[in-house]
C-alpha cells in the first residue's frame, strides 16, 4: 500500500535511456506527460522540454548550458550527489519524495516523481543522466485520501463500541478490536492465535459457516445473525453479528470483516420477557378464574379452570365453537347485546351472573366479566367467568335462614324485637353509665313481631316500629336500668330478668326478658329483645304461694290446736290419775280399816267381799297406769342410744321372774344385734313381750322360751318365741290394739295395754311388729327395727 | 283443831278428808307420835308457815320438822304453796315431802326445782300406802335433823 516505500531503491539498467536529438525524438519527448531534463556530465543542462517550459515557464533557451544548480535554486547537494551519483554509476535512482525539485516546481504544489537516469549526451557520447519528473500530484492525493480512509478505518476499527475482527478465508482470526477481546475476556494477542471455531459456541459453529459460505460464494454479500461465542471463562455471549467478505480488485476474498455487538443484555431483557409472559401464561392458566377468548363467536383459548366449568377434557373439545352453544338460553339476549356494546364502544363491561351449559348440558351458575380485544385483526372478548355455584347455595341458604328466622320471629309466642343502634355505634368500651346513656339515646325498635306489640298494646308491630327504647323499658324505673346494666355488665347479654309492667288496660303484667347485644369490632350494633309473658306463671306461683302460705297458717294453727289438745289432754291424764286414784285409794283403804279394826266380828264371806272390793280397787289402779304409760309413750320424745338388746332382754327376764320361778323357765336368748334406739322405751317392749311370754307359758308344765335376731340388710327381726296357750291366728290383726284381748281374765289377768304399748313403741322407732301364733301351741311375737346409722 | 297451837312436828297439807284419814292412821300405825297440824287449803298451809291470821300466835322461829304437801289444793296449788316457802329466807330450810297420787306427775319435777327435799307416791293399795308414809316419817323425823 505504501506507494514511496522504495524510494532510493536502484533501478535497473534497462532503464537507461539513449537520447538522440532529433526531431522526431524531440517530437515524442515533447508530447510526453512527463518533465525530462538532460544533464551532461558537468550537471549543466542540456536538455529541457516542452513539459518542463509549460510547467516553469521557463524555456528551453533560457536554461541550456547551465547548471542545473543555478535553475533548482533551492535543491540540496544529496540531489546533486544522487544526480552525479547516476552520472558516474551509470545507475539510474528514484529520488525520495522530500528531495524533489520543488523549487520551480514545488510552487505550484505538483507532487513529483522524481527519476534520474543515466544518459549520453552530445556528440562524444558523454556521460550524463536524464532527470524524468513525473506529476504525481493526482495521485498522490489519492493517496492521502486512502491513508486518511485507512486512518479512518483503524480508527473505528480500534476505537468503535462494538467489537470488530478480520477473519481470514480459513477461519484464522487476523486482527480483532478490543472491544471484541474484551467481550470475550482475551487480550488481543491471545485472540490472534485463535480460530474462530475456538470462541464460537459450538451449536452456533454450522450456522456462521454457512453464512460464511453464502458470503463467500457471493450469494451474500452480507449476513447477519445472532450467534453465540464462548467467552474465556467459558460463559456465553450472545452477540449480534454481521460479516462483509472483502475483496481484491479481481474479486479474490481478502478476508472477512465482522462486526460484533454484545446483546447479552438484551438476550437477557428477552429471557425475562418469556420468563415473564409464560409467569403471565402460568397465571392466567393456574387462574381459579375460568378464562377464555372468543373471536368471532368462537372459541380460542380456554384456561384450564374454564376446561373443568364447561367439562372439557382438553381445549381441543371446545376451541372453535360458538360459544352460544354453551350459553343458558334464557341468557343469548343479554350476552348478544353485551357483546355488541363492547364490539361498538370497545368497553369492558361489569360482571353480571350468567348461567352456562356445561358439555353435558347441565347448567352451572357464574359471574362472567368480559373486556374486548383485538386480536391479530380480529375482535374478541377475553372473559372472566367465576363459578358462583357456591355462592348460590350459600345466598340459597342465607335465604331460608332468613325465612325461618322471619317465620320464627313472627310465630314466636315469645315477644320479639330488634333494637338498632341509630347512628354511631356504642363502643364497649365506655363506662357502664355512659353506654346506658348513649342506648337511652340511640337504640330504636326497627323490628318486631305482632307478639311483642301486643304485649305493649298495639296492634300491628308497625305501629311500634321507631319506639325508643325508653318507650318499652322507662329509665324512671329503677329496675329498667338495673336490667340494662347486668346487661351491659354480662358481656351484652341477659337472660331470664323478670319485669313487672302495667299493661294498657291497667293490669299488671309480668315479663321474662332476655337482651342479647351484637357487637362487632367493640361495638355494639343492635340488641335483641325478648319478653315472655310470664303473667300466668306468675299468677299461679303466686297462687302457690298464697296456698303454701295459708297452709302453713293452717298447719301452725293445727299445730297449736293440737298443742293445747295434748296439754288439755296431759292434764285430763293427771286428773285422771289424781282423781280416779283418789276413790280408789279410799276403797282400799277403807276396806283395809275395815277388816283392821272389824275384823273379828266378820265371817268369810264379809272378809270375801272386802278382799274382791280391795282387788278391784288395785286393777283399776294398775289400768290407770297402763293407761297413762300408754299415752305417754304417744307423746314422749325418743332419745335415741345404742342400745345392747342382749344385756337387756336378760335384765328384763330376771326382773320379771324370781330364782324359783326361773326354776320353771327353759329360757334361751340368742345372738341379739345391738341397735339404736331409746333404752327406757325398748325396756317396755322387752318387759312386755317377755311378761308374756312367761305368763301364757305358765300353765304348761315346763315354759319353753326363745328370743331370737335375724338380720335382713338394714333391719333386725327381734322374735319373742313361748310355748303357751299361743292364740287363734284369726285374730293376730287384733292382738295390739288396746285392751283388746285375746284370753279371758279368769286365764290371764292384764290389762290389754300390753301389747298396745309394745306397738306403739315399735312404730315410734320406725318398725313394725307381728304376732304368729295357735291356740294351744305358743305364739311368737316379732320386732323389726332398722339398724341404727 | 280449835285447842290453842303448841309445837307442831309435822304439817300435813291435805284436801281429801279420806287421805288425810288414811295418811294420819298410816302414821299412827307406825308409832310416830310427833304432834301433827292438818291444813285444808294452800292459803291455810301458808298462814300457818309464816304465823299469820288464824296462826299469829305461833313462833315463826318453832317451824314443822317436816311439812307434807300435796299438790292437789283447792284455792292455791301445792306448788304455790311450796315456792312461797323456799322463796322467804325464814321458812327456807323447812323439810317440805310433796304428796302425790302420780310418779308421772310434771308436777314432781317442778317440785323439786323450787326446792322440794323429797316426795311421796301415794299408793292405791294402802300397805303401800303405809310403808311409803312411815318410811317418811322415820326418815324425816329422827335421822335428818334440819338446819336451824
Amino acid at each position: 500500500m505504501d506507494l514511496f516505500r522504495n524510494a532510493d531503491s536502484e533501478v535497473h539498467e534497462t532503464d537507461k535511456i539513449t537520447f538522440t536529438f532529433d526531431e522526431l525524438f524531440r517530437t515524442v519527448v515533447d508530447s510526453l506527460d512527463l518533465g525530462i531534463v538532460v544533464v551532461d556530465h558537468a550537471c549543466c543542462i542540456v536538455f529541457w522540454n516542452k513539459w518542463m517550459t509549460t510547467k516553469t515557464g521557463i524555456d528551453e533557451n533560457s536554461v541550456v548550458n547551465r547548471e542545473i544548480i543555478e535553475i533548482f535554486t533551492n535543491i540540496n547537494t544529496s540531489v546533486t550527489n544522487a544526480i552525479k551519483s547516476v552520472i558516474n554509476t551509470g545507475c539510474s535512482r528514484v529520488l525520495s519524495p522530500e528531495f524533489h525539485l520543488s523549487s520551480i516546481l514545488g510552487s505550484t504544489g505538483m507532487q513529483q516523481f522524481v527519476r534520474i537516469v543515466p544518459a549520453e549526451t552530445g556528440e562524444y557520447k558523454k556521460r550524463g543522466a536524464a532527470i524524468i519528473i513525473q506529476d504525481v500530484t493526482a495521485r498522490f492525493q489519492t493517496e492521502k485520501a486512502l491513508r486518511l480512509s485507512e486512518q479512518s478505518f483503524r480508527t473505528v476499527f480500534e476505537y468503535s463500541t462494538i467489537g470488530h475482527s478480520l477473519t481470514a478465508p480459513d477461519g484464522n482470526i487476523l486482527e480483532v478490536n478490543r472491544v471484541f477481546a474484551d467481550m470475550l475476556g482475551y487480550s488481543i494477542e491471545e485472540m490472534i492465535k485463535l480460530d474462530f471455531t475456538d470462541i464460537t459456541y459450538p451449536e452456533d459453529i454450522p450456522a456462521s459457516q454457512e453464512c460464511m459460505q453464502r458470503v463467500f460464494t457471493g450469494k451474500d454479500e452480507i449476513y447477519r445473525m445472532e450467534k453465540r461465542y464462548i467467552h474465556k471463562n467459558s460463559s456465553i455471549i450472545w452477540t449480534d453479528v454481521s460479516t462483509t467478505l472483502l475483496r481484491n480488485e479481481k474479486e479474490e476474498p481478502l478476508f472477512f470483516i465482522t462486526s460484533i455487538q454484545d446483546i447479552t443484555k438484551r438476550k437477557q431483557a428477552e429471557q425475562a420477557l418469556r420468563d415473564s409472559e409464560a409467569r403471565f401464561r402460568l397465571f392466567i392458566e393456574s387462574s381459579p378464574y375460568a378464562i377464555y377468548v372468543q373471536t368471532g363467536g368462537c372459541f380460542t383459548y380456554l384456561n384450564s379452570s374454564a376446561l373443568s366449568l364447561f367439562g372439557a377434557d382438553s381445549p381441543e373439545n371446545l376451541i372453535g365453537k360458538p360459544v352460544f352453544n354453551f350459553f343458558h338460553p334464557d341468557f343469548h339476549d343479554i350476552i348478544k347485546k353485551r357483546i355488541e356494546i363492547m364490539g361498538k364502544r370497545k368497553l369492558n363491561v361489569s360482571p353480571i351472573e350468567e348461567i352456562y351449559l356445561r358439555m353435558d348440558g347441565t347448567s352451572v351458575d357464574v359471574e362472567a366479566s368480559a373486556v374486548p380485544i383485538f386480536h391479530e385483526g380480529i375482535d374478541g372478548v377475553l372473559v372472566f367467568v367465576k363459578d358462583i355455584t357456591e355462592k348460590k347455595e350459600t345466598e340459597k341458604a342465607l335465604r331460608l335462614s332468613e325465612e325461618r328466622y322471619r317465620a320464627f320471629v313472627k310465630q314466636s309466642s315469645e315477644a320479639i324485637c330488634l333494637f338498632e343502634i341509630e347512628g354511631k355505634p356504642v363502643d364497649t368500651d365506655l363506662p357502664i353509665e355512659e353506654q346506658i346513656d348513649l342506648l337511652y339515646g340511640s337504640a330504636v325498635i326497627s323490628e318486631c313481631n305482632r307478639k311483642f306489640a301486643v304485649t305493649h298494646g298495639f296492634e300491628n308491630p308497625e305501629d311500634i316500629i321507631g319506639f325508643r327504647i325508653g318507650q318499652i323499658f322507662p329509665r324512671l324505673a329503677k329496675e329498667n336500668v338495673d336490667y340494662l346494666r347486668n346487661f351491659i355488665q354480662n358481656g351484652h347479654h341477659i337472660d331470664n330478668f323478670e319485669s313487672r309492667e302495667l299493661s294498657r288496660d291497667g293490669t299488671v303484667r309480668y315479663f321474662l326478658n332476655s337482651l342479647t347485644g351484637f357487637i362487632e369490632k367493640k361495638k355494639l350494633l343492635r340488641v335483641w329483645s325478648t319478653k315472655q309473658d310470664i303473667t300466668r306463671i306468675k299468677k299461679a306461683e303466686e297462687d302457690i304461694r298464697m296456698l303454701n302460705a295459708e297452709l302453713e297458717q293452717r298447719v301452725r294453727e293445727r299445730t297449736a290446736q293440737l298443742k293445747t289438745v295434748n296439754k288439755e289432754l296431759e292434764s285430763f291424764s293427771y286428773s285422771v290419775s289424781h282423781d280416779l286414784r283418789a276413790p280408789l285409794r279410799a276403797i282400799d283403804g277403807y276396806v283395809r280399816i275395815l277388816l283392821e279394826d272389824f275384823g273379828p266380828g266378820l265371817d268369810d264371806e264379809a272378809r270375801r267381799i272386802c278382799s274382791v272390793i280391795s282387788n278391784s280397787a288395785r286393777d283399776m289402779g294398775h289400768l290407770i297406769d297402763s293407761l297413762l304409760t300408754f299415752s305417754r309413750i304417744g307423746r314422749a320424745a325418743i332419745e335415741p342410744s345404742l342400745v345392747d338388746m342382749k344385756a337387756m332382754a336378760k335384765s328384763a327376764f330376771f326382773e320379771l321372774t324370781n330364782p324359783a320361778e326361773r326354776e320353771c323357765i327353759d329360757i334361751n336368748i340368742g345372738e341379739l344385734p345391738s341397735i339404736s334406739g331409746d333404752p327406757t322405751l325398748l325396756r317396755q317392749v322387752w318387759m312386755n313381750l317377755i311378761g308374756n311370754a312367761i305368763k301364757f307359758s305358765s300353765k304348761k308344765e315346763h315354759s319353753v322360751i326363745r328370743i331370737r335376731a335375724e338380720t335382713h340388710e338394714n333391719q333386725v327381726d327381734y322374735s319373742i318365741q313361748d310355748n303357751g296357750a299361743g292364740f287363734d291366728g284369726e285374730y293376730s290383726n287384733k292382738l295390739f290394739n288396746v285392751f283388746q284381748r285375746l284370753h279371758s281374765v279368769k286365764e290371764f289377768d292384764g290389762t290389754g295395754i300390753g301389747l298396745a304399748i309394745v306397738q306403739r313403741i315399735v312404730s315410734r322407732h320406725g318398725g313394725y311388729v307381728r304376732a304368729e301364733g295357735e291356740t294351744g301351741k305358743g305364739a311368737t311375737f316379732h320386732f323389726t327395727l332398722k339398724k341404727g346409722d | 283443831m280449835d285447842k290453842p297451837l303448841g309445837v307442831v312436828d309435822i304439817l300435813l297439807v291435805e284436801d281429801s278428808p279420806r287421805d288425810m284419814e288414811l295418811m294420819l292412821r298410816a302414821l299412827r300405825k307406825h308409832s310416830i307420835a310427833n304432834p301433827i297440824h292438818v291444813v285444808e287449803d294452800g292459803p291455810e298451809a301458808l298462814d300457818f308457815v309464816f304465823c299469820r291470821k288464824a296462826y299469829a300466835d305461833r313462833d315463826i322461829l318453832r317451824p314443822p320438822k317436816v311439812i307434807l304437801l300435796d299438790l292437789k289444793l283447792p284455792k292455791m296449788n301445792g306448788l304455790e304453796v311450796l315456792k312461797e316457802i323456799k322463796s322467804n329466807e325464814l321458812t327456807r330450810t323447812i323439810p317440805v315431802v310433796v304428796v302425790t297420787s302420780s310418779r308421772e306427775d310434771p308436777d314432781v319435777k317442778a317440785a323439786y326445782s323450787l326446792g322440794a327435799n323429797s316426795y311421796v307416791v301415794k299408793p292405791v293399795d294402802f300397805d303401800g300406802f303405809l310403808s311409803a308414809m312411815s318410811n317418811l316419817g322415820l326418815y324425816w323425823l329422827l335421822v335428818n335433823h334440819p338446819l336451824k
